[in-house]
Order: structure tokens, then sequence, then C-alpha cells
């Protein structure tokens, strides 16, 4: 049985459990009781308010505010400070996260095998996505499909369909870099040393070469594979642009920094270097 | 919207009385909406269970499905009302599973996890799977509950959640991969 398959099974097992327990009739009961007590709560809110205001000899706001049980005004929104459009998004606080330490001013240290520390952009969301020990991913906020993976103890995968390790990458930042460069499914491909977190790196950029064949899978998709990280895949695929970046931490094998952007243009990516500049290891 | 949703008998009826009872509600808004819940609440149940956790879960729903009463008037005119309703309810689970997940290490710690305390017990394999999901990042999570619970795909998904397609491929595809990992299943989907 597939994932999907038994993700299917378990959605049916729990639709068939809340249909049989659940009463809509008894709960709307409750629901309604639960709006009435509200209602009048917001009424009593509203009437002292205006009575303040009316007191203070701000009746000019006071009468518009101000309802009676029965009338339109007590049936509208009742929190002053609602908006008006519908708004249902709390806002995500990374800090609930047990694997992520929030350290102030932006600065987020997530525990991966070798924990990553990470000041975050204004333009990246304060979510991290913690796949595995060794897989974490952080999307933008100002542009969709667009985000950046890191991978500990990377291992870099054959051009095939099996996700397997291709030996002949080496095992160091610099030996899988040069791999990675000559890939033949690559195009226009850039190797370049830098510094990031005071290592000695290794960043390559690259295209896919069009036509190049892509055989592994990668859930919906066809890819030429790169790495496996923890449960993360990764692979070159049409519209799919960005930089990996390399380098060697003791504790964490490789490491590859995977600075993405689907469909979003070949300088999407762009607005992802201060979040990869920031990242430091242990 | 409000006045093109399905209004059959027994909705009629319910609101008939809801205003024979004097109730302070617009009949034709407590009409729509009292259809409306009848037919969401229970998937609705089951998707805050999934997401949460069974403990509070059905107060998440009614919580959900409240704050849609509350602004009936703005929620009736959106193009599909129950997705608003079910984000408000996937953010609420999701939220509280995160802020839940510290206590849930000493609960485990004296063996006394309210979902299983409270609820009837799912099969084993099933309840683990949820457990996992539960382990995803909070946007994969949401994603992958809608998928399986209301079988929508990743146009209704991305409607629902606010977000892109191409965001939600990503997150469906990676939350299927940690699946299958950590249920050491292949990620082969059916035809």
């Amino acid at each position: 049985m597939s994932i999907d398959d038994l993700a299917r099974a378990a959605a049916a097992d729990v639709r068939r459990r809340a249909a049989r327990e659940v009463v809509p009739e008894r709960r709307l009961g409750q629901l309604h009781r639960t709006r009435r007590t509200n209602n009048v709560l917001s009424v009593v809110a509203v009437l002292t308010i205006g009575a303040v205001v009316l007191i203070g000899g701000g009746a000019l706001f006071g009468h518009n505010q101000i309802g009676t049980p029965g009338s339109e005004t007590a049936s509208v929104p009742t929190t002053p400070s609602q908006p008006r459009t519908p708004s249902p998004d709390p806002t995500p606080d990374p800090c609930h996260d047990p694997a992520v330490t929030c350290l102030g001013t932006n600065r987020f240290r997530v525990q991966l095998a070798v924990p990553v520390t990470v000041t975050l952009p204004a333009n990246f969301e304060a979510t991290f996505s913690i796949f595995s020990r060794d897989a974490m991913e952080t999307h933008r906020s100002d542009l969709d499909t667009t985000g950046v993976t890191v991978l500990e103890h990377a291992i870099p995968v054959k051009y095939d369909a099996s996700w397997t390790r291709d030996p002949t990458a080496g095992t160091s930042a610099k030996s899988v870099a040069s791999w990675l460069f000559k890939r033949p499914f690559l195009t226009h491909a850039t190797l370049t040393q830098v510094t990031l977190d005071g290592r000695i790196a290794w960043r390559v950029t690259a295209d896919l070469k069009p036509g190049a064949a892509l055989p592994a899978a990668k859930s919906d998709w066809s890819v030429a594979p790169t790495f496996v990280g923890g449960p993360v895949t990764e692979g070159y695929r049409q519209a799919l642009n960005g930089e990996y970046t390399l380098l060697d931490v003791p504790g964490a094998g490789v490491t590859v920094i995977w600075s993405w952007s689907l469909g979003q243009g070949p300088g999407a990516t762009l607005k992802n270097q201060d979040y990869v500049d920031s990242l430091t290891f242990g | 919207m409000t006045s093109m949703s399905p209004v059959g008998p027994e909705t009629q009826s319910a609101a008939e009385a809801l205003a024979a009872s004097g109730q302070v509600i617009e009949l034709r808004s407590a009409e729509t909406f009292e259809a409306f819940y009848r037919r969401e609440l229970p998937a609705l149940v089951a998707f805050a269970r999934v997401l949460s956790g069974s403990a509070n879960a059905d107060d998440i729903a009614q919580e959900a499905m409240l704050a849609a009463y509350r602004q009936w008037d703005s929620v009736a005119l959106l193009d599909v009302p129950a997705a608003w309703v079910r984000r408000v309810c996937a953010n609420r689970s999701v939220s509280l599973f995160r802020r839940r997940t510290v206590e849930a290490r000493a609960l485990l710690r004296v063996g006394a996890r309210r979902e299983e305390a409270e609820s009837e017990p799912m099969a084993e394999e099933h309840g683990r799977f949820w457990a996992e999901v539960r382990r995803l990042p909070r946007r994969q999570a949401q994603v992958i509950a809608l998928h399986y619970i209301y079988d929508l795909g990743v146009a209704d998904i991305a409607s629902t959640l606010g977000c892109a397609e191409g965001t939600v491929k990503v997150h469906l595809s990676r939350g299927r991969s940690a699946l299958a990992s950590r249920m050491n299943r292949s990620t082969e989907e059916s035809p």
C-alpha cells in the first residue's frame, strides 16, 4: 500500500467516524446560544462605551454605535476591532515549534543535526519547514514558490531514477561541487569559491539543458536528480531556477544550501541572498 | 451567493421555527447559514481532528463556524464560503497543535495523552498516519489534510489557503515524501 492509499483510507476512516458522531442539530443550538450571549455582551459593551462618550460630550460619535437587542446593529459583526473583510489567518509563530529557538531580532536557531542559525530577512515567512534532522526549508513571503532549502548530510545521487548515491561525486563539498558543475543535464554552469559562516564554500549556478532527460520521479514531477537529504529529494526541472552553495560542516557532512525559485524567472532568487548569507552552523 | 444557495424544505422549516421563537436573526442569512452548517460541520470536525488531535477538535470546528456565523453577511458573499471556514479551522487547528507540542511532552511522560483518552480508538495505522501529518510543517499539514479529507485538488487547496498552486504542489510533494519516509511507504499514487 502506497502512502497515497494509506492517506485515503485514513481520511475515509476519520470522515466516517465524524459523520457518525457529529449531530449538527444539537451543535447548531449551542452555536445559537453562544451567539446570543455574545450579542448581549457586545450590546452591553457598546451601550457602556456610548454612555461614556455621551457623558464626555462625544455625542456625535456615540449615537451611531448604540444598538439594542433585536435591531440590525446587534446582529452585525460584534467586535469593534474586527475588520469587515473576514480574515482567517492568525500570524504563525515559529517560537511555538520546539525545534526552533527564537534568539530575538529575527534570529532563529533550528535544531538540525548541527543546529542552523538564520537571521530571517523581512521578505521571508517566519515559518520553518523542518523535514527531518537533516533538512529544513523556508519560503519567501513576497514571492510564491521561492525559498531556501538546507540539507545536512546531503547525498549526491546518480542521474537515473534510483535516488542512490553517486560514488563518483566524492565526499567533500569541493568534490561534490565539481561533480554538480559537470552534471550532463546542466548548461551555463558556473562554479565559484565563496565564504559562508567563515568557511570556504562553493557555489554552483546552472540551467537545465533543453531536452535533458528527467529520469527521476519527485512526486508529481519528473526531475534530473541532484541530492537527497533526509526525506527531501532535489533535482532540476523546467522553470526551476536557483543556485547551490556547498560547504563542509563538521557533524553535518556535505551541507547543501539550495536557493531556488519555481516559475518566477531567473532573477527571482537574488532576494534569497541575505537569507543564505546569514546562515551559520553549530 | 446568499440568495443563490440551495434552501431545502428542512432548512426552511428550521428557519421559520427560529423566526417564530423570536430569535434575532435575519431570516435569509439564517436559512443559508444553517444549510451551510449542516452540510459542512461533519467534515469540518474531521478536518479539525486530523490537524489538531481530537481532544479539542470539535470545539475548533465549532469556533470556526461561529466565526463564519458572526460575519455571515460577508462570508456568504465569498465565492466559496466553505473554503473560508476551512481556512479558519486549519489555522486554529495547527496553531493549537503547535502550542500544545510542548505540553504534550509532559503528558506523554505520564502516559495521559488526552486525544487517546477521549476519542474512540482509530485504526492504529490511521492514527499513526495523522500523528505524522501533525508533525509536518504547518502549511504541509494543512495541504495534506485538505487534499485527503476533502479530496480537493491543487487549485482548490490554493484557493482555500490563499497561496499559489505551485506552492501547494511543493507542499503536497514534500509532505507526501516525508510521510512516506516516516511510514515506510512508497510515494506512488493510486491511478
